[in-house]
This record gives C-alpha cells, sequence and structure tokens, in this order.
C-alpha cells in the first residue's frame, strides 16, 4: 500500500545539477501529499529548479532521504526509476527542453509510442486533442525552433501528460497579469480538480493564491513552508517580498 | 665542526625537499595522467557494460520509436560515407595494391599476391582506415549532437519521460556504426582488390583478372572472414562508446563540447590501435 505522501524529502541536499559537489539547498524536509498544489518560489539562482527536479526524481540528491511514490530512491534501479517517471510529468523552464530534431506532433507522441503498444492513429488522435487543449493544432508539423517560448512550454506541457500522470512538476511558468499567465493558471487549476498532484515553481504567487493550497520558499540555501495563501497574504513585511509577487 | 653538521643537515633537508619535489612533480603530472587514464578505462568499462547489459536486454522494446534510430544510424555513418570510402578506396588501391602487384609481378612472387593483399587490405588497412573515416565522419558527430543535447537539458527532458537514454541515445549509435563500420570495410575491401587490378592491367603486367581474384580467394580463409566482421564492428562499438561517453556520461556546458569532441577522438584512435595490436596475436594463431 502506497503511503498518503506521494513525494517525500527527509534532510534532503539538493546539488547543482551540472556540479554535483555544489550544494544549493541543505536539508530540505517537505511532504506532498496526493492531490496537494504546492507554489514554490525564491530568488533566481537560489536552487528552485534543482529543487524540483530533484523532487521529481530527475536530480541525485546530495544527502537524505527521498521517497517517491512510496519507495526510496536510494534503493531504485534505473528500471524502477523509468518506471515511475512515467507518473510523473516535468514541465521544464525556458521553452520546455523540447528535441529539436523531432517536430511538435513527434515530441508530445515520443512517450507514447515508446511506452504503449497504441496504434499510430491513436497516438495522433491523442497528439491532435492535446494539441486542441493547448491552443497548437496548427502547429503540429512545426519544428519547436519555429515556436516562441511561450508555445514551446505550452508543447512542453502537453508532452509531459501525454500518458496519464500522477504528479506534475512546473517550473516557471509565464507570470505577471498576461493572458499566458492566466491561462497557465486556468490549466493548472483544471488539472488539480481532476485530481493531480501540481508542484510549480514561481515567484509570482499572486497568480496562484486562489488556486494553490501550500506555498513555500527556497532562500539562502534552506526551505521554508510559509504556509496556504492566507499566510502569503499576512507576511507583508515580510523579506520575501522583495522577489516574490503578491498583490 | 658544528658548521659543518648544520651543512650537513641543511643539505639533507634539500635532498628531502627535493625528493618531495620530485615526487609532487611526478604525481602532479604522470602520476595524475596514470590514475586519469584509469578511472577513464575504468568508466568507459562500465559505461560499455551498461551499453551491452541494454542492448541485450532491450533490443526489441519500444522497437517502432528506437529501431529506425539504428537506420538512421547506418544511414549516416554508413551510406552517407559510401563516396568518401569508394574515393579513399580507388586511392589505395591504385596507389599501394597496384604497385605491390606489379613489384611482386616482376619479382616472379605471383604466388605471394594473394596472401600479400589479404594481410595488408582485409586485415589490417581496411578496417583501420575505414574506422578512422566513420570516426571523422560519425563519430566527432555523435558528440557534439549529444553533448550539445546534453548542455541543453534535452538528457534530462527524455528522462522525465520515463525513456532510458543508453536504449534510446547510445545503443542505436554502437548498432548503427558498428554495422556501418563492418559494411564500409567490406565496400572498401571490394574497390581496393578491383582498382589494384585496373592499376596492374594498365602497367600491362601479365596477371589475369581470374588467376588475381583466384589467389586472392586462395589466401583468405574463413577464420580471415570471421575476424573481419569481429574487428570492424568492435571498431565501430569503441568509436560509438566513446563518442556517447563523452556526449553524456558528464554534465556539459555548450563551451566544453569542443574540447570533448577532440578527447573523443584521440582516445577512439588510440582505442581502434590497441585492439588492432590485439587482433594481431589473433592472427598469429590461425
Amino acid at each position: 500500500m502506497e503511503s498518503e505522501w506521494i513525494i517525500e524529502l527527509e534532510e534532503v541536499d539538493v546539488t547543482h545539477p551540472e556540479e554535483g559537489e555544489m550544494m544549493l539547498v541543505l536539508a530540505v524536509q517537505w511532504r506532498i501529499a496526493r492531490g496537494d498544489f504546492w507554489v514554490v518560489g525564491g530568488p533566481p539562482g537560489s536552487g528552485k529548479s534543482s529543487l524540483l527536479a530533484t523532487a521529481a526524481g530527475l536530480n541525485r540528491p546530495g544527502g537524505g532521504v527521498l521517497r517517491i511514490l512510496g519507495h526510496d530512491l536510494s534503493e531504485a534501479t534505473e528500471a524502477d526509476q523509468i518506471q515511475w517517471r512515467q507518473r510523473i510529468g516535468f514541465m521544464f523552464e525556458q521553452g520546455g527542453r523540447l528535441f529539436p530534431q523531432l517536430t511538435v506532433a513527434q515530441n508530445m507522441g515520443l512517450a507514447l509510442q515508446y511506452h504503449t503498444t497504441l496504434t499510430e492513429d491513436e497516438i495522433l488522435k491523442q497528439v491532435e486533442d492535446w494539441l486542441a487543449r493547448v491552443g497548437l493544432s496548427m502547429h503540429a508539423n512545426t519544428s519547436p525552433a519555429r515556436l516562441n517560448q511561450l508555445w514551446q512550454q505550452r508543447v512542453g506541457l502537453a508532452r509531459a501528460l501525454m500518458m496519464p500522470k500522477e504528479v506534475l512538476f512546473v517550473d516557471n511558468p509565464p507570470g505577471g497579469r498576461t493572458r499566458d499567465a492566466a491561462w497557465w493558471r486556468n490549466q493548472l487549476a483544471s488539472l488539480a480538480a481532476e485530481g493531480m498532484t501540481v508542484i510549480v515553481g514561481s515567484n509570482d504567487f499572486s497568480l496562484w493564491l486562489d488556486t494553490a493550497k501550500q506555498f513555500a520558499l527556497v532562500q539562502d540555501g534552506h526551505f521554508t513552508v510559509i504556509g496556504g495563501p492566507e499566510q502569503v497574504r499576512a507576511g507583508t513585511e515580510a523579506a520575501w517580498r522583495e522577489y516574490i509577487m503578491v498583490d | 665542526m658544528c658548521s659543518g653538521s648544520a651543512q650537513g643537515r641543511m643539505r639533507g633537508v634539500m635532498m628531502v625537499a627535493a625528493k618531495k619535489t620530485i615526487w609532487n612533480l611526478y604525481r602532479e603530472t604522470t602520476g595524475n595522467r596514470i590514475i586519469r587514464a584509469v578511472d577513464l578505462l575504468r568508466e568507459l568499462g562500465a559505461f560499455a557494460i551498461i551499453t551491452i547489459g541494454v542492448t541485450i536486454t532491450k533490443f526489441n522494446v519500444a522497437s517502432r520509436v528506437v529501431h529506425p534510430l539504428i537506420y538512421e544510424q547506418v544511414w549516416r555513418a554508413g551510406v552517407r560515407l559510401f563516396a568518401m570510402v569508394a574515393f579513399i578506396a580507388m586511392a589505395l588501391g591504385l596507389v599501394i595494391v597496384g604497385q605491390t602487384v606489379s613489384l611482386l609481378t616482376r619479382m616472379g612472387a605471383q604466388e605471394y599476391i594473394g596472401t600479400v593483399m589479404v594481410t595488408v587490405v582485409m586485415r589490417e588497412l581496411g578496417p583501420l582506415l575505414t574506422a578512422l573515416l566513420v570516426l571523422a565522419r560519425a563519430g566527432t558527430a555523435n558528440v557534439v549532437e549529444l553533448g550539445t543535447a546534453r548542455a541543453m537539458g534535452e538528457v534530462e527532458a527524455l528522462e522525465s519521460l520515463g525513456i532510458d537514454t543508453v536504449h534510446y541515445l547510445v545503443m542505436p549509435r554502437v548498432i548503427g556504426l558498428a554495422v556501418s563500420v563492418f559494411c564500409l570495410a567490406t565496400y572498401l575491401m571490394v574497390i581496393t582488390f578491383g582498382c589494384g587490378w585496373l592499376f596492374a592491367f594498365v602497367q600491362d603486367v601479365p596477371l589475369t583478372l581470374g588467376d588475381y581474384f583466384g589467389q586472392l580467394g586462395k589466401a583468405m580463409r574463413w577464420q580471415d572472414f570471421l575476424l573481419f566482421a569481429v574487428k570492424t564492428g568492435l571498431f565501430g562499438c569503441i568509436i560509438a562508446v566513446v563518442s556517447c561517453y563523452h556526449g553524456l556520461a558528464r554534465p556539459l556546458k555548450v563551451e566544453d563540447v569542443s574540447g570533448v569532441t577532440t578527447r573523443a577522438v584521440v582516445e577512439s584512435v588510440i582505442g581502434c590501435v590497441l585492439f588492432d595490436a590485439v587482433f594481431i596475436l589473433a592472427y598469429l594463431f590461425v
């Protein structure tokens, strides 16, 4: 039986993905329950993205215990990790890290082609449905390089969700008072309403005050849970207000 | 006395310091290089073993995604090199083989033509030259492609989709390059032998085409074919493993890619030459 915590970090040290010895965030205590909606903020370069990648099992922690879907990462084989990753979606920042040699549709269909026995027509149907959902139906056969970064991120979201997921990590979606930011808020709110656990890395807390359940902060190498939207609104004098947007 | 003893102590201290300096110098230069070389060998070995394991256990997994990648590699590292290999093979045939045939015939040593050709072209020059051509064309491209993909975070993106990066990125390259080097070496050998006879014919060497290929056929044993296949396949695997290792094994920044490519080329050449030496021992026993 799986625990109520879908992801647990106990005293986890988050390292730099390229320079493994460099510690970014120390002794993270973080428990993510099923159906949670978290927003994690922090100054640029604080290790927010690395923390999200570590919690998703993409970066090896520098220390501590990381349990993903009830399994200890340190005891997991590569095959186990590949299995879990199929249940966890990750939308990367800055263009979603699409594969430039594949078209938009091929990017989206890759996981289905790799993991399932669906026919090409069935995969194409699902890709078309998702393209319609993210508003990019006209760009199925376009190279990702020809899309702007905002649209690339939408394709990144669709690619992450092509297979059924339990958890979705979204790193740095568009913020501010823009149509794109509102689109992302609505999409993630609807996914959370469907029962998905959502973790967003963003410095724009104001966008998520009506949607997210929990807010946390990465600052000076430490991870701090602020609490719910009320605590965020109440923290008018807090130091993190310098770089976190809260209207 | 006292002064002499102090001088002696001083000399002793200086000798110890010199010894330490020499030791440090050795450790920092040769010693470190040896340690790094051993480390590299260990890591390359581990990477190769992982790749072999994945190839055996997952060859047919997600075949509709991975098998087209193997064909693509054969196309890129094999078919697209046909013209270049043909050019080199013709040059080799005309310059080396033709002259050798002509010389042996003039010396009345025609009966050795087959043995010399098989030893020079089939056993040594053909596989090694083809491997170097494939390394120059496909091996370097592999490092740049994979290194850039790693630097741009695309490898992490593949992992996030639950796709085994060794299966998706390395296995097709290893199989593709092994097949390509084998096929291109065969192609090179055939053209070289053909052009060799052509050169001899132009020079009025009294040797018929039938005699020439008859001698080649007589000199070739089944062990030669087996070792030729193993050797060329292995050269392809070495180039692919070294280039993929350098592209993928360590986190890279975009500016590191050119330096890593140079290292991969040097190490692939060393690897192929060392294995070539091992095959010389094998030929001694067959």
